[in-house]
C-alpha cells in the first residue's frame, strides 16, 4: 500500500494552489464579501419601521445594508432591523468598497416577529 | 504613541498538521510563534524572531519568515528528540482541541543564547513578546530584562505553575493567558480575580485574559477598572494560533490608539486569522479591517461573556438519552458545553431513567423534576438524533415557556414544519450552535 500526504509548506503568500483539494497555497480564491448571505434580523421590534408601521414589511421587498454604528437593514430609509453580529464582517467590506442589498425572503408575527432577508453584494 | 516599532517575537516554532476527512489533504503549515509571525506580516509590520525548534526545518522556516515579513530569523535554541510536530484533531475549539503533541517526553532543549544577547545589548528592539512552550522561561526571561524593551509573556498551555515567572525581577509589561490554560484551569481552579491579584503584584503591569467566544478582558494596575470587549462571532475554520495572533495585533494597535480601540482592533485581527489558513486571504482581511475607524469599530458589537458567568447557566439538554442507547453524541455535546464552563443539565442523568413499568408515582415525580430543571434552565438544546418524542415535546413545551430552544440536529433529519420552524436556532453545525449558545446567553448577561 502507498503513502500518500502532504508533501511540503506551501502555505506561501501568492504561491498557487499545487493541489485540487484545496487545502493549500496562498489564496482560497474566495472572497467572504463576495458571499451572499442569508440573516434573521435582530431587533426588528425596536425598529424604526415597526414603530411607523406597527407591522412588518412583506416578503419580496427591496432592502439595503448601511453601516450606521451596526449593520442596519433599511426599507426604503427605514430601519428594519440589524444583521446579527456574525455578519460583523461586512462592516469591513462597506468601508473597503462593497455595497449591498436583497430582499426579504420570510416575514413571520408569531411566535415572535422575525424578519429574514437575503443579502448580496451589488 | 505612534513610535517606530521593532518587535521581537521569542518562542518555539513547531509544525501543525491538522487532521481533516479524506475527502481533503490534511493542513500542514507552521505553527508556534509562526502564528504571530503571520498576524504581523498581515499587519504589514516588519519584525524580528529569535526561535526554537529541531534541525529538520531550519532552512524550510527561516525562508518562510523571511518571506512573510520577518526582517531577522535567529536561531536560539536547538530541539532534539521531538519533531515539533502536533496533530490536531479539532481545529475549531468547539471544545477541546485534541492536540497530539508527537513525542513530547522525548524533548530536550539546548539554547545558544549568543545572537539575541548580542541583539539586546544593542537594544535592538522595542518590544519582545515570549510564547511560552516547553522550553524552560529562566534564561529567556532573564536576558531579555536585560535590555530596555517592553517585554510581554504568553503563558500559553504548556506553563503549569505561575512561579515559573519567578526569574522575573522587574515586572514586565503584559502577560497574556487563556481560559484553556493549565494556569488558569488547573492551578487557580477558574478563579479569575485570585490570578490576577498574583499576576498584578508579582509579575506584570497589565494582564490580558482571553475567553475564547467570550470576549477578552484586560486588568491595569493602573486602574482597579476592568477594560471588557466582545468576541467577533463568526463561523470560523480554526482556532490555531488566534490568540498569538491577539496578542501581537494588541502590541500594534495600542501603539496608536487607547487600549479599549486597541483590543477591539485585534479581536476583529484574531477572528480574521480563524476564518482562513490561507496567508492572502488573511492579508486582505487585515487590510480591510483597518479601514474602519476607531469609532466605528468600537461601535460593532461583540460578544461578551465572561468565564465565571457562564458556571451555574443551566442549559437543558433534550434528547434521547437512554443508557441503553449510543449516547456519544450527547456526551460530546456536553463535554463542548463543559469546556466552556456552561452548566449542561441532563434530565435523566440527574432525575433517573423511568424504565418500564414504573409505577404513576415514580412517572409523576420524575415529570415533576424534569419540568423543573427546564423552569430552571436559560436555554434548551435539543440533540436531534431521532425522532423521540420526548425531545420533541420538551421543544415545543419550552417554546411555550418562551424559553429559547436550540436544535442540534447532526444528521439534518428535521423536516416536519413545527420542528424547523418553532426552535430559534435549528443547524447541523455543532461550532455553529456553540457560537449562538455565547451570543444567547451574552444578552442575557447584559440584560
Amino acid at each position: 500500500m502507498g503513502s500518500s500526504g502532504t508533501g511540503k509548506f506551501s502555505d506561501y503568500s501568492k504561491s498557487t494552489q499545487a493541489n485540487t483539494s484545496g487545502g493549500n497555497g496562498g489564496s482560497s480564491g474566495e472572497d467572504p464579501c463576495a458571499a451572499e448571505v442569508d440573516a434573521v434580523l435582530e431587533e426588528v421590534e425596536r425598529s424604526q419601521y415597526y414603530k411607523l408601521h406597527n407591522s412588518l414589511p412583506s416578503v419580496g421587498i427591496h432592502v439595503g445594508v448601511m453601516l450606521k454604528e451596526r449593520l442596519a437593514v433599511e426599507v426604503n430609509g427605514e430601519l428594519i432591523g440589524y444583521l446579527p453580529t456574525e455578519y460583523n464582517y461586512l462592516a469591513s467590506c462597506i468601508k473597503s468598497g462593497s455595497t449591498y442589498s436583497g430582499v426579504i425572503t420570510s416575514v413571520a408575527n408569531h411566535p415572535v416577529f422575525r424578519i429574514q432577508v437575503h443579502i448580496a453584494r451589488t | 504613541m505612534n513610535e517606530k516599532l521593532n518587535i521581537c517575537i521569542v518562542g518555539e516554532v513547531c509544525v501543525d498538521l491538522t487532521l481533516t476527512d479524506s475527502s481533503k489533504e490534511n493542513k500542514l503549515r507552521f505553527g508556534g510563534i509562526v502564528h504571530a509571525a503571520r498576524a504581523l506580516w498581515g499587519l504589514n509590520i516588519p519584525y524580528s524572531m529569535c526561535y526554537m525548534g529541531p534541525d529538520y526545518f531550519t532552512n524550510d522556516v527561516e525562508k518562510f519568515v523571511l518571506s512573510h515579513g520577518a526582517n531577522v530569523v535567529e536561531k536560539i535554541g536547538n530541539i532534539v528528540g521531538s519533531p515539533n510536530l502536533i496533530l490536531i484533531e479539532e481545529p475549531k475549539e468547539i471544545g477541546a482541541q485534541g492536540y497530539d503533541f508527537i513525542l513530547r517526553d522525548e524533548y530536550e532543549i539546548t539554547f545558544d543564547l549568543s545572537a539575541l544577547s548580542n541583539r539586546l545589548s544593542k537594544n535592538e528592539f522595542t518590544d519582545i513578546v515570549i510564547f511560552a512552550g516547553r522550553f524552560p522561561l529562566e534564561p529567556i526571561i532573564g536576558i531579555c530584562q536585560q535590555s530596555h524593551a517592553r517585554i510581554y509573556i504568553d503563558l500559553g498551555n504548556s506553563i503549569r505553575n505561575l512561579k515559573e515567572l519567578s526569574s522575573i525581577t522587574t515586572k514586565i509589561d503584559t502577560i497574556f493567558l487563556s481560559t484553556s490554560s493549565e494556569i488558569f484551569l488547573k492551578e487557580y481552579k477558574g478563579a479569575i480575580n485570585v490570578l490576577n491579584k498574583d499576576i498584578l503584584e508579582n509579575y506584570a503591569k497589565e494582564f490580558l485574559f482571553k475567553e475564547n467566544r467570550g470576549g477578552t478582558r484586560l486588568f491595569t494596575n493602573d486602574t482597579s477598572s476592568v477594560i471588557a470587549i466582545g468576541a467577533q462571532s463568526r463561523s470560523i475554520v480554526h482556532s490555531v494560533g488566534v490568540g498569538d495572533c491577539f496578542d501581537v495585533a494588541y502590541l500594534v494597535f495600542r501603539n496608536q490608539f487607547d487600549k479599549r480601540v486597541a483590543l477591539t482592533y485585534a479581536s476583529w485581527i484574531a477572528s480574521e486569522y480563524a476564518v482562513t489558513t490561507f496567508p492572502d486571504d488573511f492579508r486582505r482581511g487585515c487590510n480591510r479591517v483597518r479601514k474602519l475607524s476607531p469609532e466605528e469599530i468600537i461601535s460593532l458589537p461583540g460578544v461578551n461573556l465572561p468565564w465565571e458567568d457562564r458556571s451555574g447557566r443551566n442549559i437543558y439538554i433534550a434528547a434521547p438519552d437512554f443508557d441503553y442507547k449510543d449516547r456519544s453524541l450527547i456526551n460530546k455535546v456536553v463535554d463542548c458545553l463543559q469546556y466552556h464552563n456552561f452548566t449542561p443539565r441532563l434530565p435523566i442523568r440527574e432525575n433517573g431513567q423511568m424504565g418500564l413499568g414504573a409505577s404513576e408515582d415514580r412517572k409523576e415525580t420524575l415529570f415533576e423534576a424534569d419540568l423543573s430543571l427546564i423552569s430552571d434552565s436559560e436555554l434548551i438544546l435539543a440533540i436531534h438524533i431521532e425522532n423521540d418524542p420526548g425531545t420533541l415535546i420538551e421543544i415545543g413545551l419550552a417554546k411555550a415557556m418562551k424559553i429559547p430552544v436550540f436544535v442540534y440536529d447532526p444528521y439534518k433529519l428535521a423536516e416536519n414544519l413545527m420542528l424547523t420552524q418553532l426552535p430559534n436556532i435549528i443547524s447541523s453545525d455543532l461550532d455553529f450552535i456553540i457560537s449562538k449558545i455565547f451570543e444567547q446567553l451574552s444578552k442575557v448577561h447584559h440584560e
